[in-house]
């Protein structure tokens, strides 16, 4: 215990070791957790968008074809 | 530049960046365990800084980082601007909190690291100047990436700027050479090469490759959001135009 401590000291300058080591870790995985959440987050919003998109451009297409109640029909089931 | 444009396409972009985001994501964890291990468990304390030489291992490599990530804005941007490469200015947009994470903690450990050497947290020597003005620059192109409305026309400053405040990143690394400061000169990247000994070199090696591979891991990350924002952005157009 008491090796652990002097070692913690670090001869006086511990006072500036640590919070070098903790800014860091800090920022290091700050921006690391900021940056996945972005993905996931960009990732849900697409995921949500490109179906009701999709759809839409089936029916817009469908109805140009004359297949429109076909399509309102498939897509109502 | 027809290398460069296989990539162009983001869906083999994505594709690629998910094949390499687990490799990058264990070699930055492997690199940074054996590196802090020698940094603090296994280097000797300096004969002049003491136990403090152990800030040396995280502030030199953030420092290199936050050059490093400029000059890759700087080619992005040129990129971007000449080649009007469709990725470009997604990288650099997505480099620049990198870049500016890194750049912070070279100040702030930098600082922490003055005062026991010094006797002062900060002095306005042409070395910490110019790199508070690196601070300044990346915090500039964020600015102005998120300052539009267009994306296109806020991507297009913002490269300007990065083009412009390149002059910068030599001005950093000859400023111990070019004027009289209170920053040490150069001690590993030297002509008649390294003057630092082998057993810190190695530990400030590895936390160098493990900063780096770390950037490589969560640029891969950050451009995979830009492109979904960008497909979004896409989306929502289509359907306010019906």
């Amino acid at each position: 215990m008491e090796a652990l401590i002097t070692y913690l000291e670090m001869d006086g300058y511990a006072v500036y070791i640590w919070p070098s080591y903790g800014i860091v870790a800090l920022v290091l995985i700050g921006l690391a957790v900021w940056s996945v959440a972005g993905l996931r987050a960009t990732k849900r919003q697409l995921d949500l968008l490109q179906p009701a998109v999709e759809a839409r451009r089936r029916a817009r297409h469908a109805a140009s074809t004359g297949d429109g109640e076909k399509i309102a029909e498939e897509s109502s089931q | 530049m027809a290398d460069l444009h296989k990539f162009a396409n983001p869906n083999r972009f994505v594709r690629i960046a998910r094949a390499v985001l687990p490799w990058s994501n264990i070699v930055t964890a492997l690199l940074l365990i054996s590196g802090l291990y020698l940094a603090l468990f296994n280097s000797p304390a300096d004969y002049q800084h003491g136990q403090s030489v152990r800030i040396m291992y995280v502030h030199v490599p953030s420092a290199w980082m936050s050059m490093s990530i400029y000059s890759f804005l700087f080619v992005a941007s040129l990129v971007a601007l000449i080649w009007r490469h469709p990725l470009a200015h997604l990288a650099a947009r997505a480099a620049a909190p990198i870049g500016a994470g890194f750049t912070l903690v070279t100040l702030v450990t930098g600082s922490l690291w003055g005062k026991p050497g010094w006797g002062t947290w900060w002095v306005w020597d042409a070395r910490l100047t110019s790199v508070l003005v690196l601070f300044f620059l990346y915090l500039g192109h964020i600015a102005l990436t998120h300052a539009h409305d267009n994306p296109e026309r806020g991507a297009k400053a913002a490269a300007i700027l990065a083009i412009v405040g390149f002059v910068n990143v030599p001005i950093i690394k000859y400023s111990v050479d070019w004027w009289n400061t209170l920053h040490q000169g150069a001690s590993v990247i030297r002509a008649d090469g390294p003057s630092i000994d082998g057993s810190m070199l190695t530990p400030l090696l590895l936390m160098s490759l493990a900063f780096t591979t770390y950037f490589v891991s969560v640029l891969l990350i950050r451009i995979q959001s830009e492109i979904n924002a960008r497909k979004i952005q896409a989306l929502q157009l289509s359907q306010a135009a019906g």
